[in-house]
């Protein structure tokens, strides 16, 4: 109807994908579908999820967020080295999270708005930047533990009638906002213009800068968010945290297999979710498969780009069929 | 001529507009008066286009002012309140793609509350919109699926609903069919009823007299006159688009030189996106036009030649050998030079030497393994500058430094480094001065005479006449042949449109 254009063969595809993988390795290897892996998974699938959630509201207006992972690395360390240090509580923590989000994520959209530097250029600035206040605030040190109330907030659950833990709802709270936003409000339908056609969207009176702006803190904030979260389910943190894993590639991936257009004005919130799972799966598969470790980088390397372009064909046919 | 008690809908004073050396505009006025269809009419380079940028505010003017019903128009930065006065629907899309309809008419003011959408009533309003200027088009339907036709009607809409009064169509029917365009006009008749105001430009002149009730001229950046169409026989609308002999009238064709051997370039019932079953051929020694309105297909002719485009269907052959559709270096390789139509977008690498652009296409051949020896090149490259007679102080002075006429020679220089047999020429004098227009020229003629097959696509009447046939194009069809000496009221009338009694 009056929303995107319908998607759900992406969606269907990505849940059927990630089912067959699961069975595939599960059968090769038994360890695999046990209660604690699966649950790793899904944690995994969070962390990566929120990043790309952010990452696709900036690749929705034709922009780039590579500074993500140094945003999460930075939090994470910040907070817990703070909470090693003096004790900081829980909510104290969520606070600090969100001010550096806010603060990262809108230093990015007002270099790429204000002085009009191309996203790619401005935040692989600030990706050596923000990593490198991570390096200086935490002088090496690293984060080894977490109290309970963290470890809570990162494995726990809420009630014990509600078996799903805390950073999966917060997920889904985070996933249902975002759908909103981008299909039913008028900022959200502004990203999708911006990036389908600035200067159309600009002549109709949308303020590009400001929509820019937005964009960026958001990825900022959920990048923050995903750095606070993984600090609380694993309890530890380092300065290779987010960009040790170079979650920023990650997590591009995962918005283009979930059917965000990396040329702009298209976005598709449900589908990175889902692509943050399967992709969570597969990169837990290939240790399951043991893959030698040596192999791993590589490995990832070629399954991102099998899986993008895959992606990617699948949209060319969309649209020829259209 | 006009009713005096009605204030116009729009009006310009005095409007003048330089770039750099070249004025797009001088000292024009002109007035449209509300309730009319008002027709723009000029060759390429007249100024329309400039006058149209600076009436939607794009641009302000050097000298003189823009006033819409007898108020002073807004500042250039105040968009909604020019978004209020005129709107323009332009031969590209200013619609967003991906949005809907109903989206792309209400995009950035969607209603609802707090920001948030209320799908149920933007899609009812939209509806509403679209019914009460009786536009048939779904609003759910994604604005790249959309027609030409729909999408002009949508821009239209969308305009309408801003308040606009006055919409300013720029050759609106130049991508639409027969039948399109007659319920363009039906419907352009029937939003007049209601009070609204059209700035045509077409180059089409049958449009202008089916269509609008006045109808100014643009020559040369001046502003020639403004009548109502039915005082205006089409010979004294065409003259006063023509204008006086200049001193490029003297231009004509040498005695041919064509040989009658096999032709050069030989074209057979070749097919594109805006050109149907074009068959022609080139002759060595000969120079042949493709003339016609800017959206004829002229240029997309030219270059297939030269494999800037790639046909759908139908053969091209050089010397009798097959021509790989679409492919540049192909086309290279059998010998066909090209000067491209944009040579800032498509011609010049601007920020490198005027060395190294004109012998892009050779510098191969000027040293071992892909190396290039410096003072074989700045050799080659001061040859060209001779023999093109470019001002310039010297090979290693940057492109973008020369003015446009030099420029151009440059690129007319790099299509003719490897010394191909056939040239493909696309508007190669477009917006140079009269001196090198008459250089540039006398270098086509020379290739000419030293046995070089040229295909010559341009709008300009002086390198047309340079030519030993013209061919001119209508809507992607060849429609006339025109030997050299021809008449140019009978030319323009061909190009245009106008009954073309000529063949």
């Amino acid at each position: 109807m009056t929303r995107a254009p319908r998607r759900e063969t992406r969606e269907v595809t990505l849940i059927l994908a990630t089912i067959v993988t699961l069975i595939v390795v599960g059968i090769i290897n038994h360890d695999f579908m046990t209660l604690q892996n699966i649950r790793f998974m899904i944690l995994n699938s969070v962390v990566l999820s929120l990043l790309a959630l952010g990452q696709t509201w900036v690749i929705a207006t034709k922009g780039i967020d590579l500074s993500v992972a140094p945003i999460m690395g930075l939090t994470a360390v910040v907070t817990g080295l703070l909470e090693q240090g003096s004790g900081l509580p829980l909510v104290g923590a969520i606070g600090i999270t969100i001010g550096i989000g806010i603060v990262l994520g809108t230093v990015n959209g007002l270099l790429v708005a204000k002085l009009n530097i191309p996203p790619i250029i401005v935040t692989l600035g600030t990706y050596s930047l923000y990593s490198g206040l991570m390096f200086i605030y935490s002088n090496g040190t690293d984060v080894v533990s977490v109290p309970p109330a963290y470890a809570t907030f990162g494995n726990g659950t809420l009630a014990h009638w509600l078996p799903i833990p805390i950073p999966v709802l917060i997920l889904a709270a985070i996933l249902f906002l975002c759908w909103f936003v981008l299909g039913h409000t008028i900022f959200g339908r502004a990203v999708l213009a911006i990036g389908n056609n600035a200067v159309a969207a600009y002549n109709a009176g949308v303020s590009v800068v400001a929509t820019q702006i937005r964009v960026y803190m958001i990825s900022g904030l959920l990048a923050a968010i995903a750095g606070f979260v993984f600090l609380c389910y694993t309890g530890s943190a380092t300065v290779t945290t987010g960009t040790g894993d170079h979650v920023e590639l990650q997590s591009i991936a995962v918005a283009l297999i979930g059917g965000t257009a990396i040329v702009g004005g298209r976005g598709n919130m449900v589908g990175t979710v889902l692509g943050g799972l399967f992709l969570s799966v597969v990169l837990t598969a290939l240790v399951f498969l043991h893959v030698p470790p040596i192999w791993y980088s590589a490995g990832e390397g070629a399954m991102i780009l099998v899986t993008v372009t895959l992606g990617m064909r699948q949209n060319a046919a969309r649209k020829a069929i259209r | 001529m006009q009713t005096i008690d009605v204030t116009p809908v729009v009006e310009a004073r005095g409007i003048s507009k330089r770039y750099g050396p070249t004025t797009a505009l001088h000292d024009a006025s002109f007035r449209v008066m509300p309730g009319k269809s008002h027709a723009l009419v000029g060759r390429n380079g007249a100024g329309k286009s400039t006058l149209v940028s600076i009436l939607t505010g794009l641009r302000a003017p050097d000298t003189g002012d823009v006033r819409f019903a007898g108020m002073a128009a807004p500042p250039l930065s105040d968009r909604a309140g020019w978004r209020k006065q005129v709107a323009c629907v332009y031969q590209h899309a200013t619609v967003i793609p991906g949005l809907t309809v109903a989206e792309n008419l209400f995009i950035n003011r969607q209603p609802g509350r707090a920001g948030m959408i209320s799908w149920r009533e933007m899609r009812r309003q939209a509806r509403a919109l679209l019914d009460r200027w009786r536009i048939d088009v779904a609003v759910d339907q994604t604005a790249e699926s959309l027609s030409v036709e729909s999408r002009q009607l949508v821009e239209i809409a969308r305009a309408l609903s801003h308040g606009v009064r006055f919409v300013i169509l720029d050759e609106p029917t130049a991508q639409l069919d027969g039948i399109e365009i007659r319920r363009l006009f039906d419907r352009m008749r029937e939003l007049q009823q209601e009070g609204v105001t059209f700035l045509f430009i077409s180059h089409h002149l049958q449009e202008v007299y089916e269509l609008c009730q006045a109808v100014t001229v643009l020559r040369d950046a001046r502003h020639i006159l403004t009548a109502p169409v039915a005082d205006l026989p089409k010979t004294k609308l065409i003259e006063a688009m023509t204008g006086e002999a200049t001193a490029l009238n003297a231009i004509a064709a040498s005695p041919s030189r064509r040989s009658a051997a096999q032709a050069a370039l030989a074209m057979d019932d070749v097919s594109g996106l805006t050109y149907q079953s074009v068959t022609l051929a080139v002759s060595a020694g000969e120079i042949v036009g493709l003339a016609g309105a800017t959206s004829s297909g002229r240029t997309e002719i030219a270059e297939a030649v030269a494999g800037l485009s790639c046909p759908a269907s139908g053969s091209i052959r050089i010397h009798g050998q097959q021509l790989a559709l679409g492919d540049v270096p192909a086309a290279l390789a059998l010998g066909v030079g090209c000067v491209p139509q944009d040579r800032h977008r498509q011609g010049l690498v601007l920020g490198q030497s005027i060395a190294e652009n004109a012998t892009m296409t050779i510098s191969r051949g000027l040293g071992p393994m892909g190396f290039i020896v410096q003072s074989r090149r700045r050799v080659a490259a001061r040859a060209a500058i001779t023999r093109m007679g470019v001002v310039t102080s010297g090979p290693d002075q940057p492109v973008s430094a020369l003015s446009g006429g030099n420029q151009q020679k440059v690129v007319l220089a790099r299509a003719m480094a490897s010394n191909p047999d056939i040239l493909v020429l696309i508007d190669p004098t477009a917006g140079v001065d009269v001196r090198s227009k008459v250089q540039l020229l006398g270098i086509i003629e020379e290739q000419k005479q030293i046995g070089k097959a040229i295909l010559l696509a341009s709008g300009e009447i002086e390198d047309l006449r340079l030519c030993d046939r013209v061919l001119v194009m209508h809507h992607g069809k060849l429609v006339a042949e025109f030997s050299s000496g021809w008449d140019d009221h009978a030319m323009i009338s061909a190009i245009e449109g106008v009954s073309s009694d000529v063949r």
